[in-house]
């Protein structure tokens, strides 16, 4: 049910306000009131980890971000990690953890950053992330960091270890199925294999809730078929190879081991292992999109000679059973010969046919068959030439990148699509591997980094013709001062100040002497100042400090002064002062100064 | 094993020097599957030490662009609107499923700008926290009249549904510091079909 209005129609509001806005709500930078941070938050959720992070750099300006407030800290270190910048990402994070108040956030962000180091290759890294959070890891994200620690050993070839984090506190029914064949597998190389088949059988015949499970689902069936057939068990291997579906990234292995299954010894029957959780077994999975549909009675039997292409021949070496196993075996690669010649499944199937037709005798047949099969692996060997021309061009990456060329997505980028291009097909296992995807990622965060490079390059140009073409409405010094002095308090504040008569002092007038005076020329040429020699040098150089130009017609004056752009200074009450009054005057200051600088110190 | 082991040495000459040969020959071919295996995994390691170092090298070069750009972006900010003269008008939607088509914003005379949602942009939008910088501008001191407007349209909308839009009109006074204004979009009231925009000045604490 929908909340929205159910007229559908124009809902116009206009509000008109002529009464001028309210008064202004105060944040604290860095917060999440503070709008900046709820733009940078916009500019994540958006996948510009890139614009993001610059503008909680900008918000942070010249301070620490690790002075900042937390708000600006997480989403800092998000950023950071989702840009690909895992060093100044962790150091946030650390920090983070220290004054973290909600432990589940600081433990769901500490495995982003493990993720981030197992996918990028930073084992040991990951593995020292994961142990040092394990302390105090919330019972909410046991699993998930079985799951990361788990594959991170896993990566290193530490099976066993792999298998006893897997196979401790909670119940194989709270695992997820990836941990599941994850922990099969782990078992299986690490010599346990009776168990491991246990559970990727469990696996094998799990109920998949979305497409992923399904997968995950017909690659254990494949692994475990394999490993059977391997093992010279081709009875056990084949109902494993049935449960593959019939269409799947896994079926052309699948149909190329049903067709060994039965031409391989059949095997000793094999006894379950026990672990545990029996009762799930209870719910198997069955589809007629499986491979074992193929395998049904009658479809085998009738004509799968004329299927293969075969006249009618008289075996003349086979027995019956022979035979039968001949007929059965072709069934699943006569259907895998019919499609993309450039898997290797296929490429074997088209030799598997003639070279068991062969062994059974029908030379003949064998020969029209392994003429054929010459025939579709040069046709291979043709495309695989133009594959790897093209993948010497790096057409197909120049593809990939081109797709989302200013994409600021960084470490979160996916690849979902691949291009038509001869190479896709040999370099889509390649490119699911995680090494070509992160290097792949970390290519196209150059490219853009580039363009952006090349993009401020042209708008710095054009701030620089806007800023030399006087265009901008010169500012208003006693704005810019008003300004300056908001939320500026001095030095002094808070410092108890008492007046005395100062006896030491000589009364105004009492010496005659003349100051020293020195000519100051002021930036405009036709102005000249006389300042006395102290501070000749200092009002020489402010207008350069100052970053104003030249004072002239089109140009802010300097010092800033509404009627005239010099003015004669010091004024004549200051100029009477005596050189020894002066003197006592800057001794006192510089005494003043010290005594503030050495106040903030102890500070 | 099994070649070392098979020659006899009541065997004739011949069929010791093949046994030898044969000896020799395996010992080879396990000396060059050694070689080859430990050549093989050193690289496997190599590629990935060089592999982490180039990651390494981008994370510094990133940094760099990113003070680059933090720099850039700064001047760009001072130059083009001075703090004294800049405003920044963001939007946030609080309405669940609405997903912003265009908004568009227009202070005094000025054209008004126009950003244009896709899809991506729209969700984003409805995240916690999250609100949009449409504009950064910069203006004199005084009073100024700002107009918002909005278009948009619900996820589960048909495609023929109108589009709901909303306006909001407003004089706000810009001093001499930096003006950021916030208008969301939100139900006029909890229960109701009536879209609002509303606007909201913030100001930064000193």
């Amino acid at each position: 049910m929908s909340l929205r209005p159910t007229t559908g129609a124009l809902a116009a509001v206009l509000i008109l306000a002529s009464a001028t806005a309210g008064a202004a709500e105060i944040y604290v930078p860095g917060t999440i009131t503070d709008p900046r941070i709820r733009a940078a938050e916009y500019l994540d959720q958006n996948d510009r980890h890139f614009s993001a992070i610059v503008e909680l750099l900008l918000i942070a300006g010249s301070n620490d971000p690790l002075r900042m407030p937390a708000e600006l800290q997480s989403r800092l270190a998000a950023n950071y990690l989702s840009f690909g910048m895992r060093d100044r990402a962790e150091a946030l994070y650390r920090h983070l953890a220290t004054t973290a108040t909600d432990p589940l956030d600081a433990g769901r962000a500490q495995l982003r950053v493990a993720e981030f180091e197992y996918q990028r290759g930073y084992t040991a890294e990951a593995r020292a992330t994961l142990a040092r959070m394990r302390e105090t890891l919330p019972e909410e994200l046991q699993l998930d960091w079985q799951d990361l620690m788990a594959r991170v050993l896993m990566s290193d070839a530490r099976y066993g270890a792999a298998a006893e984090i897997l196979g401790e506190g909670k119940k194989s029914r709270d695992q997820s199925p990836f941990s599941l064949y994850n922990l099969g597998v782990a078992l299986i190389n690490d010599g346990r294999a009776p168990q491991g088949q246990t559970v990727l059988d469990r696996v094998g015949r799990l109920v998949p809730k979305d497409v992923e499970e399904l997968a995950l689902r017909d690659r254990a069936n494949l692994s475990l078929g394999w490993h059977f057939l391997q093992a010279k068990q081709g009875g056990t291997a084949l109902p494993i190879f049935s449960r593959v579906r019939v269409e799947g990234p896994f079926s052309n292995r699948a149909l190329l081991g049903l067709g060994w299954s039965e031409l391989s010894p059949q095997g000793e029957r094999i006894q379950k292992a026990q672990v545990g959780d029996e009762n799930l077994d209870a719910t198997p999975f069955t589809t007629f999109s499986t491979l074992g549909v193929l395998l049904r009675p009658g479809f085998s039997e009738e004509d799968i000679f004329k299927r293969a292409g075969l006249r009618a021949f008289r075996l003349t070496r086979a027995s019956k059973d022979d035979e039968d196993n001949l007929k059965r075996a072709l069934v699943p690669w006569v259907e895998l010969i019919s499609r993309d010649p450039m898997d290797t499944a296929v490429q074997e199937a088209w030799l598997a046919i003639p070279f068991t037709l062969d062994r059974l005798g029908a030379f003949t047949q064998a020969l029209q068959y392994y003429e054929r099969a010459v025939d579709v692996l040069e046709t291979a060997r043709v495309r695989m030439d133009t594959a790897m021309t093209s993948i010497r061009q790096g057409r197909m990456v120049e593809t990939i990148v081109r797709r989302e060329l200013d994409s600021e997505a960084g470490w979160k980028w996916q690849l979902l699509d691949l291009p038509d291009a001869p190479e896709t097909y040999f370099l889509q296992t390649l490119i699911a591997e995680h090494r070509f995807q992160e290097a792949l990622k970390n290519y196209r965060d150059v490219r853009m980094m580039m363009r952006a490079m090349e993009s401020w390059s042209q708008r710095l140009a054009a701030v620089e013709v806007s800023y030399g073409s006087g265009e901008r409405p010169a500012a208003k010094p006693d704005d810019q001062v008003r300004r300056a002095r908001t939320g500026w308090s001095p030095p002094w504040a808070g410092m108890p100040i008492k007046l005395r008569t100062d006896t030491q002092l000589s009364a105004p007038g009492t010496y005659s002497d003349p100051a020293p005076t020195q000519t100051v020329t002021m930036p405009h040429s036709s102005c000249r100042c006389r300042a006395p020699a102290s501070t000749a040098r200092s009002s020489a150089r402010a207008p350069r400090r100052g970053g104003s130009p030249a004072c002239g017609p089109s140009s802010r004056p300097w010092p800033p002064s509404r009627r005239s752009c010099c003015r004669t200074w010091p004024s004549p009450s200051w100029k009477a002062r005596s050189g020894r009054s002066m003197a006592i005057s800057s001794r006192r200051a510089l005494r003043s100064r010290a005594f503030m600088t050495a106040r903030s110190r102890a500070k | 094993m099994h070649l070392l082991n098979s020659a006899d040495n009541n065997d004739p000459p011949q069929d010791r020097m093949r046994s030898i040969r044969g000896r020799r020959l395996s010992r080879l071919l396990f000396l060059a599957l050694l070689t080859w295996s430990a050549a093989a995994m050193a690289q496997v390691q190599d590629a990935t030490e060089r592999a982490i170092r180039l990651d390494q090298t981008i994370q510094a070069l990133k940094d760099e662009v990113l003070d680059i750009s933090r720099d850039a972006q700064s001047v760009e900010n001072a130059v083009l609107a001075p703090e004294d003269q800049r405003v920044s008008i963001y939007v946030s939607v609080g309405v669940r499923g609405l997903l912003l088509d265009e908004v568009s914003v227009a202070i005094d005379g000025a054209p008004a700008d126009v950003y244009h949602y896709d899809e991506h942009d729209a969700r984003a939008m409805l995240a916690a926290h999250s609100s949009q910088r449409v504009l950064r501008t910069a203006v004199a001191v005084g009073p100024h009249r700002i107009r918002f407007s909005y278009s948009g349209h619900y996820a589960d909308a048909k495609p023929d549904t109108p589009p709901t839009t909303g306006q909001y009109e407003a004089i706000f006074d810009k001093d001499y510091r930096e003006s950021e204004l916030e208008f969301s979009v939100s139900r006029a009231s909890r229960f109701g079909e009536q879209m609002r925009a509303g606007m909201k000045e913030w100001r930064r604490q000193q």
